[in-house]
């Protein structure tokens, strides 16, 4: 693999050692990616909406920032 | 924060199942047989939100590609990246979605993996709708391919481009095959280059070998004007200006459509 970039390499590979964070996890929700983050047990946090379509940007649903609580519920 | 009552969820992913995979059973009367069956549908509940009418659907599609472009190794997590896997399939998309005209493609990135870079514009580049692309902030390294593989290329007055030669970041192998495999990767950048905008072998290659431009380093920042000077970009300009030209290629394009 070949990194072709300005960046130096020691600034990419800073943090390759140290203890791994709990990284993002993916989710598609009414057919929108996003990446989340795990806040607590039952809550996660949209991090970066992944989509292509820009109207997802303005709903008020998919807002960055945002914490989702997530409870799994027995439907009808 | 407002607590739903499990049962009334205020849905989000109410029609489309297979939002969380959750195996815990916590509904207070999930005791019925049909219950059970539709385990699997399983909804997720907001909090505090307000409903919104959907928005307008739109014919164009906008792919931002910011960061490092991550390819065959997963990055460290304080890297901002573009992941191949999440481009490629997007890509797919916009080609097979009729209601999707064309696409803006948005670069802010400090580049990355050459085969992963040199991936995306070659499916940027094979898509059959009109596409437009925007350098703002920055498009250097594998982001000039990227950049110029669109039909059309714009950049911000004061974004940058930088220009240099590849070099091995990982481990090194001081054999004469290293050197000529480096040598080899760059040439696929360059003709790549080459092939989708204005500019020359040699003045890319002059751009790349540079000095005294950049500090400790050989290679040439462009930036704005500079990028369309040399040819590597089409025009100088911001959003209005790509969708106002994304808009008359897709009209062009439905022109030619009507003609045959």
């Amino acid at each position: 693999m070949i990194l072709y970039t300005p960046v130096p390499p020691e600034l990419i590979w800073q943090s390759v050692n140290e203890e791994s964070q709990p990284g993002l996890e993916e989710l598609v929700i009414n057919e929108v990616q996003i990446q989340v983050s795990r806040n607590h047990h039952n809550q996660i946090r949209i991090e970066r909406i992944l989509s292509t379509d820009p109207q997802v940007y303005l709903n008020k649903r998919f807002q960055p920032g945002m914490s989702v609580l997530v409870e799994p519920v027995i439907k009808k | 924060m407002v607590k739903y009552h499990p049962l009334k969820p205020k849905k989000i992913g109410d029609d489309a199942p297979g939002g969380l995979a959750n195996e815990t059973n916590t509904g207070p009367s999930a005791g019925t047989e049909d219950r059970i069956e539709n385990k699997e549908i399983q909804s997720i509940k907001e909090l505090g939100v307000t409903q919104v009418p959907e928005p307008p659907t739109t014919n164009i599609h906008c792919l931002t590609i910011v960061g490092q472009v991550e390819g065959h190794m997963i990055l460290p997590p304080q890297n901002k990246t573009t992941k191949y896997e999440h481009v490629i399939p997007q890509l797919v998309a916009v080609e097979q979605n009729p209601q999707i005209d064309g696409m803006l493609i948005i670069l802010n990135t400090v580049g990355g993996d050459v085969e992963a870079g040199l991936a995306i514009a070659e499916m940027i580049d094979g898509l059959s709708k009109p596409t437009v692309s925007i350098v703002l902030g920055g498009g250097h390294s594998i982001g000039v391919p990227i950049a110029v593989s669109a039909d059309y290329s714009f950049i911000a007055e004061t974004a940058t481009m930088t220009i240099h030669p590849i070099r091995l970041t990982g481990l090194v192998i001081g054999v004469p095959q290293t050197y000529e495999y480096l040598d080899k990767m760059q040439d696929r950048v360059i003709k790549f280059i080459e092939k989708h905008s204005k500019i020359s072998d040699s003045k890319i290659r002059e751009l790349m070998f540079r000095t005294g431009e950049l500090a400790r380093d050989i290679g040439t920042v462009l930036v704005g004007k500079d990028a369309v000077e040399v040819g590597l970009i089409n025009e100088v300009g911001s959003l209005s200006p790509a969708v106002k030209k994304l808009n008359e290629l897709i009209k062009e394009k439905n022109q030619r459509r009507h003609l045959q």
